[in-house]
């Protein structure tokens, strides 16, 4: 069915989500972090009834087994090479966050931060505009104006067209998605009311 | 001959009402746009267009809703595919095959297969529930408390196998992980909050559609977009339909996981979400050793088993909904909310309180089947097209859907926050090597799980532990291709491994 192909490099995608033994190990240890906080929560929880409907008794199952899979996992990364000590960790972490905020790799922290600061200013800044026309009144949220303004920033920045391109192809996506929800579903635009 | 007779009636009222032809096609076509959105999903779809069949007379509402849950479910496909982003967990194994065909060029001819494949998928599903409605259900009734906790387990436990092939633990961490976010809410029982830190945002739980927007979805944008070269689908789309020779070749997996998909979905409640997961490593296991190598890297084999019984399931699920009120998946419920608007009662005594109104509902899906195939054939190129533009312009075209889908489901800002939280997990997540289809599967399958283990140990209280594993066979099999799938994928998969 499939044609030949030529094989294809591996991508920035592929390569970025590669494990490594050392990855592993950092990961591991944060799931037995999470498994160990999991199991004493769980204890903490009241017990209405008998043990055997007792709310944290999944939770607690949960927690174990978390436990067990971390351990296994860690394991298997110090028989692949992982280095098991708190300076090899630290050291993973650290170069993670190097490589995330580094002035090179700029885009990722960029846009990290552009997205964050979407779903805030959705949150906080709340306002509608109506203007009633001979048909309908037109309406135009918070929502529509904040995600021009954003929308049209991230493009202008990755996609690199024309200011005015930009701004033009996310103004018709916005509003053409807004319109279908709000007139044809009865949908209200996100905000926090 | 009564149920014959029926099936005449109910065809005579379909060939006599345009309308119904015109709410179905509506609905199909309003299902693929909807569900091949990135970051919307089908039961999303479902919730919201309820609200266009207020104005609709029973019929033409029922029909209408049929071909938007036919349609959205194959429409998830096509996001899948060409953004690899599924608007559901079920078209997740879908993704993985067919968005490494889309990066080699063969996005036309995958989607093409994954339509065909849901073609006879809904034939297979809908044929097998009309000929077997009693034996199905009887074997869908036979899933008690312990069963529904294997079984939600054990479709963790595959999902975690299956989509983190070359490191299992992996996978199933990262289902854990779901498991303890689907724990956080009131319990079920006893109403006890737990894990919400004191939020009363939390009383309610976490939802699984912002995890799935934001995991998939956000998680994607923040991956690819920044990247110098990100991946692109080429825009030559080629050939689309697979030729009958390689239909016939697939013959085989199709029957096994339409079969597959049509009993586990079937099984209310956690069906649906492991129906193609199973069929999935089902037809690993049974696929010839090249093949095999192909899994998970754009196998075509694949794609028909995962797909075939997704669509499967959408029948399935249908039979638990009409004969028990109870809805086979949250898609499904959807349609329940639709029939009792229009004063429809579904349950036991549905055949008797609406005499033929089950197989209208079948004979409508097989319309809407049909409608599916041939508007789907006529989306695949601009489709095609459409995803190929640069991911640099889609990706942050994106994300106001992906804000707005999070938020429509409740009407809740909160869903929003959850998404862009799930988003910058699933990005880390990705990066540490762990994927994330078991995580949402996990969050959708734990309250089933958690309330069902505690309600089949308060049985259990009383019997002992050896009658049980005694009386239940049913549950003793799943306990013990739980404890395989564990097995195989901890020792027998790593010595595979080291050997190779």
């Amino acid at each position: 069915m499939s044609t030949e192909k030529v094989p294809q490099p591996l991508g920035e995608e592929e390569l970025e989500g590669r494990p490594t033994p050392n990855k592993d190990l950092a990961s591991a240890a944060v799931v037995v972090v999470v498994a160990v906080l999991t199991l004493v929560f769980s204890l903490r929880l009241d017990v209405p009834g008998s043990f055997y409907t007792a709310p944290g008794l999944l939770p607690f199952i949960t927690g174990f087994t978390l436990l067990l899979m971390a351990l296994m996992l860690g394991a298997r990364a110090i028989r692949a090479g992982a280095k098991m000590n708190v300076a090899g960790l630290l050291g993973i972490s650290s170069r993670m966050i190097k490589g995330f905020w580094s002035a090179k790799n700029w885009r990722r922290p960029m846009l990290t931060a552009l997205v964050v600061t979407y779903v805030l200013l959705v949150a906080f800044i709340n306002f509608e505009l109506r203007f009633p026309t001979p048909l309908f009144e037109l309406q135009i949220s918070s929502y529509e104006v904040i995600s021009v303004i954003m929308v049209t920033w991230l493009l202008r920045t990755f996609w690199k067209a024309s200011l005015l391109r930009c701004f033009l192809t996310t103004l018709i996506t916005v509003e053409a998605l807004a319109f279908v929800f709000r007139y044809g579903f009865g949908i209200l635009m996100p905000e926090t009311f | 001959m009564e149920a014959l007779a029926q099936v005449q009636e109910q065809l005579l009222l379909i060939a006599q009402n345009p309308w119904l032809w015109v709410a179905c096609l509506s609905g199909v076509s309003l299902g693929i746009l909807w569900g091949a959105m990135p970051g919307l999903s089908t039961t999303m779809a479902m919730t919201l267009l309820i609200g266009l069949t207020v104005g609709m007379s029973q019929t033409v509402a029922i029909m209408f809703m049929l071909g938007v849950y036919t349609g959205s479910v194959f429409g998830g496909a096509i996001s899948a595919v060409l953004v690899n982003i599924p608007g559901t967990p079920d078209a997740v194994p879908t993704m993985i095959e067919g968005y490494a065909l889309a990066r080699r060029g063969e996005g036309g001819l995958a989607l093409g297969t994954a339509i065909s494949a849901s073609f006879l998928g809904n034939w297979v599903g809908i044929l097998l529930l009309i000929a077997f409605i009693p034996a199905v259900l009887f074997l869908a009734l036979q899933f008690r408390s312990w069963e529904m906790f294997l079984l939600s387990l054990w479709g963790i436990a595959i999902c975690g196998s299956m989509s983190s092939m070359e490191v299992p633990i992996k996978g199933w961490i990262s289902g854990w992980i779901g498991l303890l976010v689907s724990f956080v809410g009131l319990d079920a029982i006893h109403g006890v909050s737990r894990f919400t830190l004191g939020s009363f945002y939390l009383d309610d739980g976490i939802g699984f559609i912002p995890v799935l927007i934001g995991l998939f979805g956000l998680a994607e944008i923040l991956r690819v977009l920044p990247q110098k070269s990100p991946p692109k689908i080429p825009s030559d789309v080629g050939r689309v339909l697979p030729s009958l020779n390689t239909l016939i070749r697939y013959v085989k997996p199709s029957l096994r996981s339409g079969i597959i998909g049509t009993i586990i979905g079937a099984i209310p409640g956690a069906g649906a979400n492991v129906a193609s997961f199973f069929a999935y490593d089902v037809g690993r296991r049974r696929a010839s050793k090249e093949e095999r190598g192909k899994w998970g890297k754009g196998s075509y084999e694949a794609i028909v088993c995962a797909e075939v019984a997704n669509n499967a399931n959408v029948g399935g699920s249908m039979l638990p909904t009409l004969a028990l009120g109870i809805p086979g998946n949250a898609a499904a419920a959807a349609i329940l909310a639709a029939l009792q608007l229009k004063n429809v009662v579904v349950g036991p005594l549905i055949q008797v309180e609406n005499p033929g109104l089950i197989y209208f509902i079948y004979i409508g899906l097989i319309i809407a089947n049909f409608f599916m195939y041939g508007m789907a054939i006529a989306l695949i190129r601009p489709c095609v097209k459409l995803f190929s533009l640069p991911k640099t312009l889609l990706m942050p075209l994106i994300l106001p859907v992906c804000i707005l889908g999070a938020f429509a489901v409740n009407l809740n800002f909160f869903d929003v926050y959850v998404m862009l939280i799930s988003g910058l997990v699933g990005y880390v997540l990705h990066r540490f090597g762990f994927p994330l289809a078991p995580l949402v599967l996990a969050v959708i399958l734990g309250p089933i799980a958690d309330e069902n283990l505690r309600r089949a140990l308060l049985v259990f209280e009383d019997v002992g532990v050896v009658n049980v594993l005694w009386d239940r066979k049913l549950g003793t099999v799943l306990l013990l291709v739980v404890l395989y799938t564990f097995y195989d994928g901890i020792f027998r998969r790593g010595q595979r491994k080291d050997s190779s």
